[in-house]
């Protein structure tokens, strides 16, 4: 079947079998796992990781890392909510852009210290993060942000093609799944289909020949950066959106999830590979498996041990090929025409 | 014949010499390429070429005094991209490729990038691709990805991307160096159309007998100079030969005094794609010289015995026991030692001092009560080392990265003599030395030779081979070619082993 050889030979294939394999399971555990609505619900409340998981593909695709997703998003969801309760402000789309704007300028920040100071991606980003976590406890207090505007509340609750269910329930796609869908399209148009994401993805793949032919690697590198930041403003006021209210301490540790999910769907950390599409499936499967464990009633200390040890071996599995592979390689092309020693 | 409907050189060079703080990389070098022409460069390493291909494509500015031309046009200065507008397109070694991105953007990337455009355009990415594999008359799937294809096919992929560059001048440097026979007859088939459409074509190479094949003109260098250029109807191999290896050999040949018994003995070991059949004794107080081109197996093959890389087949005795090292430190408890050919990167941790770095495979020795290191013990054994090796300064405390090259590989090469090692390997052990401190590293590993030890040394330098083995091994596309005594070889003798599949006539 050199068909179906050739689909399991893409990536996304193993994350969609181990996806299915999943979802299976759980429904066997609890027959609700399948329902639409829980299926919308598990899409809603991961609809920020998706999100954030898109801009990090960006980063992890050119080679680097980004640790400081949960310090960018606490830092956006408090200043675009302080705005918010000391203005008024009600106006979503323009909520959006001035988060996306934050966003966007934090990520340019970290960006510009990985590309034109060359710091390695982890020390910049960690350091970063140490500054946003101790300026938001310096400004906040510690203290949530509640009564914010009505209609930010209302914007979550958003339903589209909604309809009553027999048991008098609301149905329907919430606002949650266009936003991360249209976080997915921006991110594939950018990535198949533009110079620049082209461009990003050259560099990710063989920084020497992309600089070869003339791209210019610090501003791609910095403009990655830039990107994940936007995404990860655009989540913060999706987040915001669905809790009503603003926890200054949120997203501890959270890069850890992002950066999972990424890597679950088949991005390698080395750089120059990763597919929205791949990035979408390890999303949901990083989502469907903590779903599954929650409706099977097991605790959340082995939802962390569960996760995690399904990202070891991911990540394992594909090293361990890597190797494989570097150690077959053919170093010396041996003359087999002569027979025993030539002297 | 291509000479006769040649007007001017695409490329001509004059004067052209290049020099780095106490180096003459190259000196007055005048160097011309006709269209419709293969030329074919040639030297040892070292002999300057990379240089040469480096001032032509516009990485290296010349120093004043040379002219280049191109198409008869005088050129001021070239940068880079310059060149490669002018069409003058290297393919380098490692081809330059994105290997997680596809065959057809490959090809085509640059042309978008020059285009301008903010989006792909996929369907003349396709094209353009279709076109430049089509003008090659070969067939690769334009899907599929870079890291998935043979080395061959990923060769063809980059002369495919320099057609679309608009090539004038093709560069080829060792495009031959991983293919296999087959390939390289489908590589030469691809020349040869190039060279009949007018292209122009340097290529750079060790396989004499593939330069006879494909070659319409040969230029030698050695050591920075011109030594000679000539059709290749004018030339034979011996000629050739001896133009590549006239060198001087001024240090005087240090013959081993007291050599004893066999220490080593390595039967018939092969490993698929690193050496094949190699057999060799090797005797205590002896210097074994092995040499030969890079990328002829000699480093995967001494590597072998130190268990960095395993044999498939084959057996290693060490006085009379059979040894299969599997790792470098039971090599060491063996008694082998082994000084990697990067001695900045493999020999030394550069960021520490002199002493932790030549205590460090000693470790355990300088241990107390507990476990834990015995400091004046180790300052007192490092000294004295630093003291035996002559390492200058004497400083244990400096930084490894603060001393000269010379004496960087004295500390590698002391941190190996702490293990009081039966059998030293060094690897390429003058590799980037001043000339001063390389006959210092060469009358050391003589002395320890005298004193008992056996040393393997893998070199690429003639000069340094015949300065101090008693014996020397000739190696070529990972099997052994030859064997000679280190007292009546000549630099001719193991040249010819090295390049040539039969002997020169």
């Amino acid at each position: 079947m050199p068909k179906l050889k050739k689909l399991f030979a893409h990536k996304e294939a193993s994350v969609l079998v181990m996806l299915l394999a999943v979802m299976l399971i759980s429904t066997m555990f609890n027959p609700t796992f399948l329902s639409f609505e829980n299926i919308m619900d598990v899409i809603k409340s991961n609809a920020v990781l998706g999100m954030c998981a898109m801009g990090m593909l960006l980063i992890i695709i050119t080679g680097g890392i980004d640790v400081s997703i949960g310090g960018q998003l606490a830092l956006v969801t408090v200043l675009t909510g302080q705005l918010m309760k000391g203005t008024g402000l009600d106006n979503m789309l323009l909520i959006y852009i001035i988060g996306i704007a934050i966003g966007g300028v934090i990520g340019l920040l970290n960006g510009m210290m990985v590309a034109r100071l060359c710091l390695p991606p982890i020390i910049a980003t960690l350091g970063m993060n140490s500054v946003i976590r101790g300026f938001l406890k310096y400004y906040t207090n510690g203290a949530w942000i509640n009564q914010l505007p009505e209609s930010v509340g209302s914007f979550g609750m958003i339903k589209l093609f909604s309809f009553k269910s027999a048991a008098g329930a609301d149905i329907g796609l919430p606002i949650q799944f266009i936003l991360f869908a249209l976080a997915m399209l921006v991110t594939w148009f950018l990535l198949k289909r533009t110079l620049l994401g082209r461009s990003v993805m050259a560099m990710g793949s063989s920084p020497v020949a992309a600089e070869r032919i003339g791209l210019n690697n610090k501003r791609l590198t910095a403009f990655a950066y830039a990107f994940s930041g936007m995404m990860a403003g655009f989540a913060a006021i999706t987040y915001t959106s669905i809790m009503k209210s603003v926890d200054p301490n949120a997203f501890s540790s959270y890069e850890m999830d992002v950066i999972g999910a990424v890597v679950l769907g088949g991005a390698l950390l080395s750089g120059g590979s990763g597919t929205v599409l791949g990035t979408f499936l390890g999303v949901m499967l990083f989502a469907f498996i903590s779903n599954g464990l929650t409706l099977g009633h097991i605790s959340t200390y082995w939802q962390s041990i569960i996760v995690g040890a399904i990202i070891l071996i991911a990540v394992s599995f594909d090293m361990v090929k890597l190797h494989r592979e570097e150690q077959r390689r053919t170093k010396v092309d041996i003359d087999m025409t002569v027979q025993g020693r030539g002297a | 014949m291509p000479q006769d409907k040649q007007q001017a050189p695409f490329l001509r060079l004059q004067h052209v010499s290049k020099t780095f703080p106490g180096v003459n990389a190259l000196q007055d070098i005048s160097f011309d390429v006709c269209a419709g022409e293969v030329h074919a460069l040639i030297g040892e390493n070292g002999a300057g070429k990379s240089t040469l291909i480096k001032v032509l494509s516009g990485v290296y500015q010349p120093d004043p005094g040379a002219v280049i031309e191109i198409e008869g046009e005088r050129v001021s200065s070239l940068t880079p991209i310059e060149a490669m507008r002018k069409g003058i397109i290297v393919i380098f070694q490692d081809f330059s490729l994105f290997p997680t991105l596809t065959v057809k953007e490959n090809i085509a990337f640059s042309e978008q990038v020059d285009k301008g455009n903010k989006l792909v355009d996929w369907k003349g990415v396709e094209k353009t691709a279709r076109k430049a594999i089509e003008e090659l008359g070969v067939n690769i799937d334009l899907n599929a990805r870079i890291n998935t294809l043979s080395t061959a096919k990923q060769q063809l992929v980059a002369i495919a991307r320099a057609l679309v560059y608009d090539a004038k001048l093709l560069v080829m440097d060792e495009p031959t160096s991983a293919l296999s026979s087959g390939e390289v007859d489908a590589l030469f088939r691809i020349v040869d159309r190039l060279r009949s459409r007018g292209m122009a074509i340097i290529f750079i190479s060790h396989k004499l007998d593939e330069l006879f094949r494909i070659a319409d003109r040969m230029t030698v260098l050695r050591d920075g100079t011109l030594v000679g250029s000539a059709p290749t109807q004018e030339m034979d191999r011996k000629k050739l030969i001896s133009m590549m290896v006239g060198r001087e050999i001024s240090e005087e040949h240090m013959a081993g005094s007291h050599i004893g018994d066999p220490i080593l003995e390595v039967k018939n070991i092969s490993k698929q794609g690193n050496f094949q059949n190699i057999s060799f004794t090797l005797k205590r107080g002896e210097v074994l010289g092995i040499t030969g081109l890079v990328g002829a197996g000699r480093t995967e093959m001494v590597r072998a015995l130190f268990g960095l890389n395993h044999p498939d087949s084959g057996e290693i005795y060490m006085e009379g026991k059979p040894i299969a090292p599997k790792s470098p430190a039971e090599a060491q408890q063996l008694g082998i030692a082994f000084v990697p050919e990067s001695r900045q990167t493999e020999g030394l941790i550069l960021q520490q001092n002199a002493e932790n770095n030549i205590t460090l495979s000693i470790l355990r020795t300088l241990t107390g009560a507990g476990g834990l290191i015995r400091f004046p013990l180790r300052r007192t054994r490092a000294q004295e080392l630093i003291k035996d090796l002559n390492v200058k300064p004497p400083y244990p405390d400096m930084d490894a990265a603060k001393f000269s090259g010379g004496n960087q590989q004295k500390i590698v090469v002391a941190k190996w003599l702490a293990t009081n090692p039966k059998v030293l390997i060094v690897d390429e052990p003058t590799n980037g030395i001043d000339v001063g401190s390389k006959s210092e590293i060469h009358r050391l590993l003589r002395d320890l030779a005298d004193q008992g030890m056996a040393v393997i040394m893998v070199s690429s330098e003639l000069p340094e081979i015949f300065s101090i083995s008693d014996r020397i091994l000739v190696m070529r596309r990972g099997r052994i070619t030859g064997e000679f005594d280190g007292a009546t070889a000549t630099q001719e003798m193991l040249m010819e082993k090295a390049v040539l599949s039969s002997p020169a006539s």
